[in-house]
């Protein structure tokens, strides 16, 4: 490198371990323009367990910043620029082109590429490993030339980490792995604009372990009951004066639902493990959508003796608190029947998955005015429009039988179809 | 990793194997702690101490690092604090974690070139050191760093995370002894469980006897637990061990640097 001129080092996203295959700068310590010496910090980076921070390769001036704090890149991203003015400036590791000195900022910033260790550390500053141009012909210890052989590495393609670039135990592993690794198509790197990236938030996470469980513990079914709702409909418009009820007709079937599990009580039961309990009150889970936040499954202890008016009451009141997180976990807890209510926004079909340990889940899904066919009262088929819903179970086939929940969705279908007030 | 590779660059000269400090504080404050770590760091930094393991435990308190949101807390704020736990906003990586009594708690302040390198020693330490307690624990490095941490079969028994800067550590690792582990499940949306937490007491079914009831307050204060020093002694030694150290016991009134101020940091 010639020592007068003037050059640029890239400062990149350094990997911290194996698989980690991004960070986060969370914070700039030095600002365009700051003078900076060779190893002092310039910015913090985070990863799910390490948050370090980013020496800088060299000494000289900040020029570039170019990935905002809070900013989430992948590893090898250049975070910065650092231009050195003269040779004098220069006291950083070797490296004469970009991407070499860029890299051993990484490796300096104790970070070293997966399969390094202690031997490339000791090396020291001035020999950082910089990954360097498969050298052909080059000497291979026979331990790398043995492991090779073993692995089926072609060694004159692989980059090698040690010292002028020799290739090292690691780097034929490393690269037998990759070999192994390589998929079948390569997804491409291009992303559409503005899409939102990041670790799926804790919740989020939860909320996946739990269904998948779910899936994997049960024998899930699911089935499905027309339903009139003619006469709910009437009720609800007949309520709406007093407000007592929300505005779907959630409290309404909930009601009827308890009076169907009384009727039913197979389905208000839990299993755990070989353990079937079935439980004499209706302790009654109700899905609350949370937004983007996700979901939670407040619980309405013995809604069996709750009235509409009151389980309807109840419902909006755990859905406010759990909108603003002011549960507690007693609320959210012992359930023995759920019930979701994905109809609100719509929906016409969804399979719920059951909330384990309990057996079953109601689904109540959107009231729409189809024409159908019904017998009036001198027994002609006749077209009418009524306002009809489904109604879906889902039930866990080790607990229980098709015929036990068709039995009780008719039994919840008929309460519905005669509701007067009462079911 | 072998135990033979310390990534920790080690002083020039001397036969010897140089020396940890080891200070055992008891039960400290969290923001106490944190201000008492980010002091000696300073001083780490400068050469003017060597290489530490402050061992300790926290009153109850959820820190939440820069990756945990609000619903990671689902509950309301005056609920926890019914129980006794505080909140606690940490300038470090990862999610919100819980730090309670009977949970050992180890910060080593110590000079790393290998930050990866130094997480799987430290790993690896508290793997021997659960062993003498005779249960077989381990590491999960190929599965992602968000592994990191110590595990008996799939129950996470011990969780990592540190800051490096200047190359010197702070923050390190929690690991559960006998502390009421309800807390775990309180800091996870609907009562689901992402990872199952355990803890020695869980793993050797002692739980009834060291837990409080379920219906009373986390109490504040609690006798100090036999088993936790029993731990804190295997986990000096095995961490001595893996880092090619000779552990030296000190009080912490030999560093000049004082535990008083409870909220320096905030």
């Amino acid at each position: 490198m010639p020592a007068e001129t003037s050059s640029t080092t890239d400062v990149v996203m350094p990997q911290l371990g194996v698989s980690v295959v991004e960070g986060t700068v969370i914070r700039w310590l030095k600002q365009p323009g700051d003078h900076v010496d060779a190893d002092e910090p310039i910015c913090e980076v985070d990863t799910d367990k390490i948050v370090t921070d980013i020496p800088s390769p060299t000494t000289g001036t900040l020029t570039e910043i170019l990935v905002n704090q809070g900013t989430t890149v992948e590893v090898g991203t250049v975070l910065a620029r650092i231009t050195s003015g003269s040779a004098g400036l220069r006291a950083g590791p070797v490296g004469s082109g970009r991407a070499h000195t860029g890299l051993a900022a990484g490796a300096r910033a104790s970070s070293p590429p997966p399969a390094r260790s202690a031997e490339a550390a000791d090396a020291g500053a001035s020999h950082a490993p910089s990954p360097s141009m498969p050298v052909a012909g080059a000497y291979h210890s026979p331990v790398v030339q043995r492991l090779a052989d073993e692995r089926g590495v072609d060694l004159t393609g692989v980059v090698g980490t040690g010292r002028s670039g020799r290739v090292r135990k690691q780097d034929v592993l490393a690269a037998a792995r990759a070999s192994e690794d390589r998929p079948l198509h390569t997804e491409s790197p291009y992303r559409p604009d503005g899409e939102a990236r990041g670790q799926l938030s804790r919740m989020r996470r939860a909320i996946g372990a739990h269904m998948k469980r779910s899936l994997d513990t049960a024998a899930t079914c699911t089935t499905w009951m027309e339903a009139d709702m003619s006469r709910v409909e009437a009720a609800r418009r007949g309520a709406k004066a007093s407000s007592l009820l929300g505005v779907t007709p959630l409290p309404i079937v909930a009601r009827a639902a308890m009076d169907a599990l009384a009727e039913h009580p197979a389905l208000n039961a839990t299993l755990e493990g070989e353990r079937y309990t079935r439980h004499d009150a209706v302790h009654l889970g109700v899905a609350v959508s949370l937004g983007e936040d996700g979901l939670i499954v407040p619980v309405i202890r013995d809604a069996h003796t709750l009235t509409v008016e009151q389980l309807g009451i109840a419902i909006r009141e755990l859905a406010r608190r759990a909108r603003k997180q002011q549960l507690t976990p007693d609320e959210v807890t012992g359930g023995t029947f759920t019930v979701t209510n994905p109809g609100q926004f719509g929906s016409l079909m969804a399979t719920p998955v059951i909330n384990q340990p309990q057996v079953a889940i109601l689904d109540l899904e959107a009231v729409v005015k189809r024409a159908i066919v019904i017998e009036d009262d001198d027994g002609n088929d006749v077209i009418e429009i009524r306002p009809q819903t489904i109604l879906g179970l889902s039930w866990d086939h080790r607990a229980l039988d098709g015929a036990q929940a068709a039995q009780f969705l008719g039994a919840l279908r008929r309460r519905l179809e005669s509701w007067n007030g009462r079911s | 990793m072998a135990a033979a590779d310390p990534p920790v660059r080690e002083p020039a000269g001397g036969m010897e194997p140089p020396e940890l400090l080891v200070m055992r504080l008891g039960v400290v404050e969290y923001r106490a702690a944190l201000a008492l770590q980010e002091a000696v760091r300073e001083r780490r930094i400068a050469d003017e101490l060597p290489d530490l393991l402050l061992l300790l435990e926290h009153p109850p308190v959820y820190t939440q690092g820069r990756r945990s949101s609000d619903s990671d807390l689902p509950f309301a704020r005056e609920w926890y604090a019914e129980q006794g736990i505080d909140v606690v906003p940490v300038r470090r990586g990862g999610q919100l974690t819980y730090h309670g009594p009977g949970q050992l708690v180890g910060y080593p302040i110590m000079r790393v070139d290998d930050v990866v390198a130094y997480l799987r020693t430290m790993e690896q330490a508290l793997i021997a050191a659960l062993a003498d307690e005779g249960l077989t624990a381990r590491n999960r490095p190929e599965e992602g760093i968000e592994y990191t941490g110590v595990w008996i079969e799939d129950r996470k028994i011990a969780s990592i995370g540190v800051h490096v800067s200047h190359h010197v550590t702070t923050h390190g690792f929690a690991v559960n002894v006998d502390n009421d582990m309800r807390p775990f499940e309180w800091a996870v949306a609907c009562g689901l469980h992402g990872v199952q937490m355990t803890s020695l007491a869980d793993e050797r079914g002692e739980t009834t006897l060291t837990r409080p009831p379920a219906n009373e307050p986390l109490a504040r204060e609690r006798d100090p637990s036999p088993a936790l020093a029993q731990l804190a002694d295997h986990v000096v030694a095995r961490f001595a061990q893996a880092f090619g150290r000779t552990p030296v016991e000190s009080a912490v009134g030999t560093l000049g640097v004082p535990l008083a101020a409870t909220h320096t940091a905030s």
